[in-house]
């Protein structure tokens, strides 16, 4: 039986054949189509969202027939084809970019970095550095001899398809097999295809490429080399390995030159890899003689102390709102996301989305500008519920859907101006999940400092690495509290340091011995076996903090 | 002795500091602990579970509640056996082998002493020996939480353990846990939240 699938720009447009009984979210996924379904199928996340256009079919338990003149909105993974002749759209916002946009930019001048002694051995040839991420994966084909890039490309990686996170990617290799899909799926539909991408942008030969350099976390990196991430997914957290040997292209069956030398940064931990480590040498940060702190502000929130010579690290359970997962318009900053925004005490919005399109969702830079801004007009309190009159007043009051009920809403774009036709608004709900995650990066910070000794205010350096960071309003950050009050002056960014990390593995022959060395060096730190940690949780998760010591204006 | 007022917000306000001077004061007079429990400090924390489960506040604000929730009846604690107090029954609370999360664990807990349970805290990283001993020590439900997709099959074996034994329950909870793999599982309870498994104990009970 035909179904005709479409999306919504028509760029796609085809009909495939399909039995009654069978869930749209499969037949789409077969026909290739990229349906976002983070939830897992559990009907929750709304990501699937598509238009019966008309047809007969199974809505939940529900069977319909929908006339042309009358479209339904349903759940593609909790519908069911019922019959002949249906047709259905793919809203834009169901799909997944097939092109991610993400960071490939390090504000770093990495031909400082590298050893000077390494720049008498003259390398020869092409190479290709990676950022292999969870979510993104960016590749750069590098001039080997004249030390410079010459073109970026980058895309989901593609063991999305099967699970989301990492924990979740853990959790889908149960047996060997489920690992070997996921290195297919990370090499051959993701890593060679960005290499192809580049070479033949290029117009150059494969066999031109001679080294390969891949930074990523421990679960990534795992998976690229066919180990189970299993134990990592449990205490104690141990990863097969922290240390990935030197390999040859063709073992990986890598899209270059069979011979060409594979090099993986070194990881420290189950939850802290060789992108961090990555992080901490691009920095500089081992040579930091004052303390120090870098941070990775995502999923797994990334903390390192450096000070002389006494190096800690730890992860810090933010969980992924800061990356617009869990929040109902949370997005990437990716085009159509709402990146920075104002209001004032008239709650009157400035808005200032990615791209030349309509917008489409709410990024975590433009949540902590609400939280900052809702803080000085009064329209959030200290626990992050809303002044309900103040809401009504301006207009601006939803009651809106949560995971658990109905639940208070701030509107911020009206529906017929968002991309998904449905009004973009922050409840308190999601205020909540932003308040959990910023409430985990401070404490972890404030923790990893206790652990030497040390506060916020003896930090001469904090150094923001990720892509989140680049987009962060540094003064709302600190307004809201997930960023410590420490003189702006002491906060740099230095962007995609994984990235960076690995093109210097390309340039630098000495930097796979400093990797060796930085990955063996820090003590792993368990946040929740510091008997302060909790305390200091609790205290970051009402706006600012609710310890005095904490609050911004109190320390320096 | 009626309600304290002044502790019952503290609590509900999560004002630690207030509660621990308040329920120190009623000490230091020579109160009734037990009827400061029984009629200020259970009510509060019942009236926070309320609002949380009605969706007028959410966890930021419950947790901090419930440290000064806890503040207050670290300084009763050891006081209650000797005044005669009757707790309502023993529950052990803790996260699963390998999981190392333990705030939501901790909200059980306090949400279960502010139910008038008496708490056997297991902490974390427990395996099935650690339940057992548990319930060795009277305890009759015992209530385990996974917040990874990674450490929740674990939950199957501490119910398979128990599945033989008719005078023990299992609750089970977390964010990826579902009521649906607590039945596949064959756990006699569930809870969705830290408010809705003190329903699910008693409902065990």
């Amino acid at each position: 039986m035909p179904l005709r699938i479409k999306t919504a720009d028509s760029d796609l447009d085809l009909e495939i054949d399909a039995d009654p009984g069978c869930r749209l979210l499969d037949l789409a996924t077969k026909a290739n189509v990229p349906v976002n379904a983070r939830c897992a199928s559990e009907g929750i996340c709304g990501g699937c969202t598509v238009v019966l256009e008309q047809g007969p079919f199974v809505v939940g338990d529900r069977r319909i027939t929908v006339q042309p003149d009358a479209p339904v909105t349903a759940l593609a993974c909790q519908t069911e084809l019922d019959g002949d002749d249906a047709q259905i759209r793919f809203p834009r916002s169901s799909l997944l970019e097939r092109e991610a946009k993400i960071d490939d930019d390090f504000s770093l001048d990495l031909l400082q970095r590298v050893t000077p002694t390494a720049t008498s051995i003259r390398q020869t040839g092409f190479g290709i550095a990676i950022d292999l991420g969870t979510t993104t994966v960016v590749a750069m084909l590098v001039d080997l001899e004249q030390q410079c890039v010459l073109a970026k490309a980058s895309m989901y990686n593609q063991q999305i398809r099967l699970a989301d996170d990492v924990a979740s990617r853990i959790a889908a290799c149960q047996g060997a097999e489920e690992v070997r899909q996921m290195q297919r799926l990370v090499v051959q539909e993701t890593i060679n295809k960005l290499i192809e991408k580049l070479l033949h942008d290029q117009g150059m030969s494969s066999d031109l490429v001679n080294r390969v350099a891949i930074s990523g976390n421990t679960v990534m990196s795992h998976l690229l080399m066919g180990l189970s991430p299993q134990s990592i997914g449990q205490a104690p957290f141990q990863p097969v390995t922290t240390r990935y040997d030197r390999c040859r292209a063709r073992d990986l069956k890598l899209a270059v030159h069979p011979l060409a030398f594979v090099d993986v940064v070194p990881s420290v931990s189950g939850y802290v890899g060789g992108d961090i480590v990555a992080d901490m040498h691009v920095a500089g940060l081992m040579e930091s003689a004052t303390p120090a702190l870098l941070v990775d502000i995502g999923t797994n929130g990334e903390i390192v102390y450096c000070e002389a010579d006494a190096c800690s690290v730890c992860a810090t359970a933010a969980g992924p709102a800061f990356e617009g997962f869990g929040t109902a318009h949370g997005c990437r900053a990716a085009a159509g996301a709402i990146e920075h925004l104002a209001f004032d005490q008239n709650l009157n919005f400035e808005m200032q989305v990615i791209g030349d399109v309509r917008a489409g969702g709410i990024c975590g830079s433009a949540m902590i500008d609400f939280i900052a801004c809702g803080m000085r007009s009064g329209l959030i309190n200290q626990v992050g519920r809303y002044n309900l009159e103040l809401l009504h007043a301006r207009d601006r009051y939803l009651k809106v859907d949560g995971l658990c009920g109905p639940v208070h809403a701030c509107a911020l774009v009206n529906a017929e101006q968002t991309a998904g036709g449905e009004t973009i608004s922050i409840s308190e709900a999601d205020l909540a999940q932003i308040l959990k995650a910023k409430a985990a990066i401070y404490a972890g910070m404030k923790t990893l400092l206790r652990v030497h000794n040390r506060q916020f205010a003896d930090l001469q350096r904090l150094c923001l690495a990720g892509a989140f960071a680049r987009h962060l309003n540094l003064a709302n950050a600190i307004t809201i509290g997930v960023l410590p009050a420490i003189p702006t002056e002491r906060v740099d960014w230095i962007g995609n340091g994984s990235l960076a990390g690995a093109m210097l593995t390309l340039i630098d022959a000495h930097a796979m011995d400093h990797y060796h060395r930085i990955a063996g060096s820090p003590r792993v730190v368990q946040l929740n076996r510091v008997a302060s940690f909790e305390n200091d949780f609790i205290d970051a998760l009402a706006l600012p903090n609710l310890n005095p010591d904490d609050r911004p204006g109190v320390n320096p | 002795m009626p309600r304290n007022e002044e502790i019952h917000q503290a609590i509900c306000k999560g004002n630690f500091k207030v509660v621990e001077e308040q329920v120190q004061g009623v000490i230091d007079a020579g109160g009734d602990i037990v009827e400061l429990l029984n009629e200020t400090m259970i009510p509060a924390m019942r009236h926070v579970g309320d609002l949380f489960s009605r969706h007028e506040i959410y966890v930021p604000e419950m947790l901090i509640a419930a440290r000064a929730m806890q503040a207050g009846l670290k300084l009763i604690e050891p006081l209650l056996a000797d005044s005669g107090h009757e707790p309502r029954a023993r529950v052990a609370v803790g996260t699963v082998k390998g999981d190392l999360h333990d705030i939501g664990k901790n909200l059980v807990v306090m949400m279960l002493k502010g139910a008038g349970f008496e708490v056997d805290d297991l902490g974390v990283d427990c395996s099935v020996d650690q339940y057992e001993q548990a319930v060795e020590r009277g305890s009759r439900v015992i209530c385990l939480s996974a917040l990874l997709t990674t450490t929740m099959p674990y939950m199957k074996e501490v119910v398979s353990h128990f599945a033989d034994r008719e005078d023990v329950k299992v609750v089970i909870g977390g964010a990826p846990v579902t009521d649906e793999y607590a039945q596949q599982i064959g756990a006699h309870g569930y809870g969705q939240d830290a408010n809705d498994a003190v329903r699910a104990v008693e409902l065990c009970l």
